[in-house]
Parts: C-alpha cells; sequence; structure tokens
C-alpha cells in the first residue's frame, strides 16, 4: 500500500494541540490524533463536528424508559395488579424511582457499548499505530500527504516539535 | 487607565433604586391592607437572598476545595455574590420583625392548646430564632471575608504570595464547607420548614439548599454573561459558560432528585402529619404552582441546556438562568405562602412588587461589592489554567 499519512510523535499534550491548530491553519488535511487520554479543546483543533454519540445515548435512555414504564404498568395493570395502600393501581409516582434508574442505565451502558463497537474497541482488538505507542502514552497527528509528496509535510511536523516521524499506510 | 469595572451605569442603578423604593412603598401598603401575605412576601424574599448569597459562597468554597483550575476568570462573581449577605442579613431581621405573622409557633396562646408546639418550643421560640439566625449568618460572613481577603492577596499589586493564598484558601474552604453544610441545614428548618411547624421532613434542608444552590449558579451565569457583554469580564470565554452551564444542568436536576424523594415517601406512606404540607399545596389553585415550580425549576432548564452546544451559548444559558431564578422564588411561594395566608390561592398585588424591589437591591449590592475589587485576580497561580480554558 502506498504511503499515505505521515504520523508524528509529540511529547505533550500542548505541542499536540499547537501542532493540529497549524496543520488546519495551513490547509492541512488532518485524518486522526491519538492520545491517552482526552485532551480539552481536540475536538475544536481538529475541526471534528459534534459527536453523534449524544443521539445514541438519547435513543438508549428513551429504550430504558420505555422498558421501565412499559413493564411496570403491564405488571400492576394487567399481569399481578395488587392493592398497595388503597393505592390506584397506575399509581406513577412509584414507577419513577425505577424509570429513572432504567433511563440512566441503557443511556450509559449503551453510550459506552455504542462506542467501544464503533470505534472496533473490543476485546482482540489489534492496537492500532502501535509501533508509535498510541493508546498509551504518545500524542500523535496522523496528517494525510498531499499530492506535493512528504517531503514538506514531514518538515512541518519536525518544526512543531515531533520527535519521530513515521510514514503509514491509511488503514487504522 | 481605569477601565469600567463595574456591572451598572448611573441611570441602570437610579433605575434599580426606583424599583427597590417601589418595592419599600408596596411592602408599607401591604402592612395595611394584607399584612400577612405581606410578611410572607418578606420571608420569600430573604430566601431568595440568603440562598443566592449562601450558596453563591459555598460555591466559591467548593471551586477552591476541588482545585478547579477553570474558576479564576469568573471567581470574583460567585465571591462578589457572597458579598451581599449583609443584605440578607437584613432581610432575615425583617422577618424576625414580622415573625408573628409568618410564624404560628410564636404564639403563646397558641402553645397553651397544643402539646405539640409546647414540647418544640425548647428550639421554636424567638430569642433562639434570633440568635441562632445571628449565629449562621455571622459564619458564613466570617467564611466570605476570609475567602475574599485570600482572593484579594492575589490581586495585581497586593502584597504577600498568592500560591499561598490559594493554599490558605482551600484549608480555609474545606472547614467552611462542613459548618455550611450545617448551619445552611439549620437555617432552612428555622426559617422556612418552621412555616409549618407540626409538620416535619428530614430532607427539607437539602431540597432547601437544591433550591439555593441552583439560583446561586443561574445567577453567576446570567451575571457573568451580562459583565461580559459590559465589556468587563472579557476573559470569559465559552468553555467557562459552558462549566456553569453543566453546574447549573447538574443541580436542576439535583433539585427535581430532591424535590421528588420528599414528595414520593409522603407520598407512599401517606401519614397525615406528613401529608398535610402536600395537601395544602395541592388544592385551592396551588397545584399549579407546584407544577411550575417543577417546570421552571426543572423541566424547562433540562430540556433547554440538555445539548452541548446550548451550555456554551448566552442565548439558553440566560434563559435556563431566569427560569431557574423565577423558579426559586415560585418555590419558596409554595413553600411559604400555604402556611402564612391559609386558602385558596390568589395572584398577588403586593409580593411581585416586593420580590422584584428586593432582587433591585441584590443587584445594588453585588455592584457595589464587585466594583470593589478588580474583576479578575490576576495573580491567581492557576489563571494561566482558566484563562486558556477550552
Amino acid at each position: 500500500m502506498a504511503t499515505e499519512l505521515l504520523v508524528g510523535a509529540f511529547a505533550t499534550p500542548e505541542a499536540l494541540l499547537a501542532a493540529a491548530r497549524a496543520a488546519r491553519a495551513e490547509g492541512l488535511k488532518v485524518r486522526d490524533a491519538y492520545t491517552p487520554f482526552p485532551v480539552h479543546g481536540m475536538d475544536e483543533a481538529l475541526g471534528l463536528p459534534p459527536s453523534w454519540l449524544s443521539k445514541a445515548c438519547l435513543a438508549f435512555a428513551l429504550t430504558g424508559l420505555s422498558i421501565a414504564l412499559g413493564f411496570q404498568y403491564w405488571v400492576s395493570l394487567f399481569d399481578w395488579p395488587m392493592n398497595i395502600g388503597g393505592k390506584a393501581f397506575s399509581a406513577s409516582p412509584a414507577l419513577l424511582p425505577i424509570a429513572f434508574e432504567l433511563t440512566v442505565l441503557f443511556a450509559g451502558l449503551g453510550t459506552v457499548g455504542t462506542l467501544l463497537v464503533s470505534r472496533g474497541l473490543l476485546p482482540g482488538a489489534k492496537p492500532s499505530r502501535g509501533g508509535l505507542g498510541a493508546t498509551d502514552a504518545a500524542f500523535l497527528l496522523a496528517l494525510e500527504v498531499p499530492a506535493g509528496g512528504p517531503a514538506a509535510l514531514k518538515a512541518f511536523l519536525t518544526e512543531h516539535g515531533a520527535s519521530r516521524v513515521v510514514e503509514a499506510g491509511g488503514a487504522r | 487607565m481605569k477601565s469600567r469595572n463595574g456591572l451598572l451605569d448611573r441611570r441602570e442603578a437610579a433605575f434599580l433604586w426606583a424599583l427597590a423604593a417601589a418595592g419599600a412603598a408596596a411592602f408599607a401598603w401591604g402592612l395595611y391592607a394584607a399584612p400577612a401575605r405581606t410578611w410572607g412576601a418578606v420571608l420569600i424574599a430573604a430566601g431568595m437572598l440568603t440562598g443566592l448569597a449562601a450558596g453563591a459562597l459555598a460555591l466559591t468554597a467548593i471551586l477552591h476545595v476541588v482545585g478547579a483550575g477553570w474558576h479564576g476568570v469568573i471567581r470574583r462573581v460567585p465571591e462578589a455574590m457572597a458579598g451581599t449577605l449583609p443584605l440578607a442579613a437584613g432581610a432575615v431581621a425583617l422577618v424576625l420583625c414580622g415573625a408573628h405573622h409568618i410564624y404560628h409557633w410564636p404564639h403563646a396562646e397558641a402553645l397553651l392548646h397544643d402539646p405539640v408546639l409546647r414540647a418544640k418550643s425548647a428550639w421554636l421560640n424567638l430569642p433562639g430564632m434570633a440568635v441562632r439566625s445571628a449565629v449562621y449568618l455571622a459564619l458564613w460572613y466570617a467564611g466570605y471575608a476570609w475567602l475574599r481577603g485570600l482572593s484579594r492577596a492575589q490581586d495585581e499589586g497586593a502584597a504577600g504570595d498568592p500560591a499561598a493564598a490559594a493554599g490558605t484558601a482551600r484549608a480555609v474552604s474545606a472547614g467552611l464547607l462542613v459548618v455550611f453544610a450545617l448551619t445552611f441545614s439549620l437555617s432552612s428548618i428555622d426559617w422556612l420548614m418552621s412555616v409549618e411547624p407540626h409538620w416535619f421532613s428530614t430532607i427539607f434542608p437539602w431540597y432547601q439548599f437544591g433550591g439555593a444552590f441552583s439560583s446561586a449558579l443561574a445567577a453567576a451565569a446570567a451575571l457573568c454573561i451580562v459583565l461580559r457583554r459590559r465589556g468587563v469580564l472579557s476573559e470569559l470565554g465559552p468553555a467557562h459558560l459552558h462549566d456553569l452551564g453543566r453546574l447549573m444542568f447538574a443541580f436542576a436536576s439535583f433539585w427535581a432528585y430532591l424535590w421528588f424523594s420528599q414528595y414520593l415517601l409522603i407520598w407512599y406512606s401517606n401519614i397525615p402529619e406528613e401529608t398535610v404540607f402536600f395537601a395544602a399545596r395541592s388544592t385551592g389553585g396551588w397545584l399549579g404552582m407546584m407544577v411550575a415550580s417543577l417546570a421552571l425549576n426543572f423541566a424547562g432548564p433540562f430540556v433547554v441546556l440538555l445539548r452541548a452546544d446550548s451550555k456554551r451559548r448566552e442565548g439558553p444559558l440566560l434563559l435556563a438562568a431566569g427560569m431557574m431564578l423565577a423558579g426559586r422564588a415560585v418555590d419558596l411561594c409554595v413553600t411559604v405562602m400555604p402556611a402564612v395566608a391559609p386558602g385558596p390561592m390568589r395572584p398577588g398585588g403586593v409580593e411581585p412588587f416586593i420580590l422584584v424591589g428586593a432582587g433591585a437591591l441584590f443587584i445594588l449590592a453585588f455592584d457595589r461589592v464587585f466594583r470593589s475589587a478588580p474583576a479578575v485576580p490576576r495573580r491567581d497561580p492557576y489563571l494561566v489554567e482558566s484563562l486558556h480554558h477550552v
């Protein structure tokens, strides 16, 4: 596979942020950044659109809410109505704690699960950019090689403080 | 060059003084026309003012304790809100003057026929209430004055080591929060829960804290935005608003969680001595006010602030802050009024004037304290982090 990307390794998140901002300012195409922890401001520096995970979160939350309310209403109205303190079978305040808990549980687990599946972070996954220590301790910036060749790009990365620059294929 | 530092210009201050005067006139007229409701409105105003000042004090202390790196830019706002404690103390003093109109328990003839009130009179009596109120407010003011002094030591040109001041502020805040948890709980019981002296709820102080802290966060966010629009807090960025918005969102939910916790247990066990509180507040038009309280304190801000980007923008934040501040007033009204002026709910004539007047005085007092110091503590050791907060 032809060289598509140049990956620069930076020592600090600040250096990585600065390099990402500079790359976008110079019109270079940033493929991705790899950090061992979330870096504040990285979204804006990479020009990423808002995450669609919040939509998944809402969908899971509504699912949890529907399941909790549906199941409780079904049990207390149809399957096993019980007279508790003379309250109506459909008395809704009693259903809310479970509705709340299941909403939060579904939203939380569902969002994390969606993240893991959509990013391919399942057990047995191979570390991407493993050679450079991505997802371990390195701060990496992957830039797409422009038509003119990698030389200028390499100079750019080194100039912005990359300690190592390697060529890589386009696959993750 | 001395740039503008305050929130208000002369014309705005004069307008707010006029509103305060209108509130005072409404209070005087109300004493003659409808004393019970007027004194009830004074208690609501005192609840708002103590909640805003004490909530802001707790916010300042929490930001110090957790070492919040982002908060340097906005710190002077909650600090100056806490500096309005003397105004809140004045409102509490007024409440004590009208205690006979507001509370049932200071009436000697009520005690004669009421063994429950007699048993509670060891705590619920006017001298005790006055002493305790003075102690709460004095402790809060002492905490405020100490933290304010340490914060002023981080100003440009101040003597002393700003890093040492930050360390001391952290330790002082930790102690203050312990004192605050105890005194705020007791003050909620004294000032608010005792309007229904037979009724009790162990979660009531928490629920009041949720309301007070939410309103303080809402006011802090709104004041930050208005200050930036006037070119005073120009360093305030979307990330600071995002953090304030997240706190508002969290504590609107926290308030609802506590409101519902109180309601659920009382509804479920269905014991008359507990349900009396909600029975009086779900008839005669009060149910609508209770629903309005839930909508303004929780549902509205929840929907408005749910999206990440709406917490970073002025419009949605101002809308949510307005709802939460109005919601706090409605919540206090539902707590206080059915006990002070029993019977069906009737739209108020004097109450809105008194509340708006109290709000005007709060803004004037805030402006006075805020003006007395630079808008940002320039030697705060975390300020660089706060300025680059994204």
